[in-house]
């Protein structure tokens, strides 16, 4: 019997103001996984999660949470947490007034107590703070603590790591490799800092002018984009021309002066290559192989070249 | 309805804790308070003056506890628009209206919850108005027969002034929980606290405003007959009836309050219908 999954969206479409938003997103998050949603901004990231919660009930396609459609998010019977763009903290509360409220609402009375989640996210300094009292990332951290309430089995979280100084961010990025793993709670994440998804989500989707552009698992992504080498040449045609007829090349190298960028699979064999060069007389200075990440995979994915699986 | 019961425990919860909605239970008190104060100080100048007799008329228990209610519902009425009208809008600016619908709580039982709120804070603005004006009158003033110049001019048990008091203020409540539902239906209806507030203030200004256009369907503008700010508030003239002006309260004016009655139930009912629908349909 096939696994339930946690979260699907099929070729979802949103008009805000007759304009188009969402032009076809898809999206599946089987349970167990750390989700990371890329995308520029304006992309349509918000947008799909709030057609996903229920929030935007006007769309075009289908989104749903445990099998169930977000047209009757509230019949969604596993627990969930949601940190969206804005926090969703009331302003006139305290900090743990809002967690009250959220228990409150929820009928939370088992899992993580407000004590617990605002230790987990480092805010048991500012707990009789106003919502509005609150910075941009400790407002973050704060929706995140309400979002952990209970046991959530899934955790919807929008820009999470936005306005988190570097320690934030490690910090976060900590509790959702925790979750995940140890708790095996799903997550979904949105966020601009690549580098942080690519070290924590085991799948991404990426969202472009309201398209998914591509979606896969991360090691499979970087593998299929290769890697990227860099060389430094007095002349750099020849690099050019040796390597554009080399094995395992995956694309024309490109030419920035006297700089040779070429992008290269596993079977590529880069000491040899290097002694063609030699050998042709391209006087090499500098020779770099770098592995491929996913920021290398969003612009290839923006340029339209095959990366994804 | 799923999650009913948590959206209304949650709804009191705000209530209890908003400081907006402390202060304005406060506010209500100390107005109505103040005003039967303010009466005092002024009546007591105009005797020093020897414009009036101490005891005459107005200085008496039931016409202040009369008009320093309606002075507390004026601004009961004015913080009902604004705390049921403005909040909804503001959380969905805030993003804080999001949160029941991610905890298992149906939109329909979302605007119930408020709806309850709707019937809940009129009721509470309602009894600070009438502590304060009650606790300031009982303070100031004897509550004895209405005199004039010595001689007995209306008396409390024989004309029934503590009866029509009473009724007119039993009368007040139907209007206000009018505007309370109303309030809600304002604030699933429009996108900005300022839109939904600034509509509703209208709305209960109409009657005010064009009371001749309108004539008698005014009444079936809940806001006619509000205690507080309405032109055909049966409190204000059952307080001067009580003041010893015995024209304030006429038999006319009987049919009125009869049909007041009944006309605050279709706002009532329409609002809470239209809310619940309206939100079901809005983006948050």
């Amino acid at each position: 019997m096939p696994v339930q999954a946690a979260v699907a969206v099929r070729n979802l479409e949103v008009k805000l103001g007759g304009k188009p938003i969402l032009k076809g997103v898809d999206m599946a998050v089987q349970p167990g996984d750390l989700f990371g949603l890329l995308g520029r901004n304006g992309a349509g990231k918000t947008t799909a999660m709030r057609c996903l919660l229920g929030y935007l009930p006007s769309f075009q396609g289908s989104c749903s949470l445990f099998g169930v459609s977000s047209h009757r998010i509230h019949q969604v019977q596993e627990p969930y947490g949601v940190a969206l763009d804005p926090p969703g903290l009331d302003d006139t509360l305290s900090l743990r007034q809002n967690l009250e409220l959220a228990q409150i609402r929820g009928g939370i009375q088992g899992g993580r107590s407000i004590d617990e989640v605002l230790e987990l996210v480092g805010l048991q300094h500012r707990q009789h703070n106003r919502g509005d009292r609150l910075s941009h990332g400790q407002g973050r951290r704060a929706a995140v603590a309400r979002a952990l309430l209970g046991n959530p089995q899934l955790l919807i979280l929008d820009e999470p790591l936005s306005g988190l100084d570097p320690e934030g961010v490690e910090r976060m990025l900590q509790l959702f490799r925790h979750l995940a793993t140890e708790d095996g709670v799903t997550v979904v994440l949105s966020s601009h800092h690549l580098r942080e998804v690519e070290d924590v989500c085991n799948r991404v989707g990426m969202i472009e002018d309201g398209r998914t552009l591509l979606e896969g698992e991360v090691q499979a992504l970087l593998t299929a984009a290769g890697d990227g080498l860099q060389i430094r040449a007095r002349h750099p045609e020849k690099v050019q021309q040796l390597l554009s007829q080399a094995p395992g090349v995956l694309a024309p190298p490109s030419c920035h002066g006297h700089q040779v960028h070429v992008r290269v699979n596993a079977q590529f064999d880069a000491v040899e290559a290097l002694a063609q060069l030699v050998k042709a007389g391209a006087e090499v200075e500098e020779y770099a192989r770098q592995r491929a990440s996913l920021v290398d995979v969003f612009h290839l994915a923006l340029e339209g070249q095959p990366c994804a699986d | 309805m799923r999650g009913l019961k948590r959206a209304i425990q949650g709804e009191l919860y705000l209530l209890r804790k908003r400081p907006a909605v402390r202060w304005m239970h406060w506010g209500v008190f100390a107005v109505a308070f103040l005003f039967v104060a303010g009466s005092r100080l002024k009546l007591g100048l105009l005797a020093a003056a020897g414009q009036v007799q101490i005891g005459d008329g107005a200085w008496n228990f039931w016409p202040q506890f009369g008009a320093g209610t309606r002075a507390g519902l004026f601004l009961a009425e004015i913080g009902i628009l604004l705390l049921l009208a403005g909040n909804l809008p503001r959380e969905v600016r805030l993003g804080s209206a999001r949160d029941p619908l991610s905890r298992g709580i149906s939109r329909s039982a979302c605007t119930l919850a408020r709806c309850w709120v709707a019937f809940l804070l009129p009721l509470t603005l309602y009894a600070c108005a009438l502590l304060g004006a009650a606790l300031s009158a009982s303070w100031f003033f004897d509550a004895g027969d209405i005199m004039e110049g010595g001689e007995l001019l209306l008396s409390i048990e024989g004309d029934q002034v503590a009866h029509h008091l009473f009724r007119s203020m039993l009368h007040g409540v139907f209007p206000m929980l009018a505007l309370g539902m109303f309030s809600v239906w304002m604030a699933t209806a429009f996108r900005t606290g300022v839109a939904a507030v600034g509509v509703g203030l209208g709305v209960m200004l109409a009657p005010s405003l064009l009371h001749d256009v309108l004539g008698a369907r005014a009444l079936w503008l809940f806001s006619d007959l509000l205690p507080g700010l309405g032109p055909d508030s049966f409190l204000q003239r059952t307080a001067a009836f009580a003041a010893g002006f015995s024209d304030a309260y006429s038999y006319e004016f009987d049919s009125v309050v009869q049909l007041g009655w009944y006309t605050p139930w279709p706002t009532f009912v329409l609002a809470a219908v239209a809310a619940i629908l309206l939100f079901r349909k809005k983006a948050v």
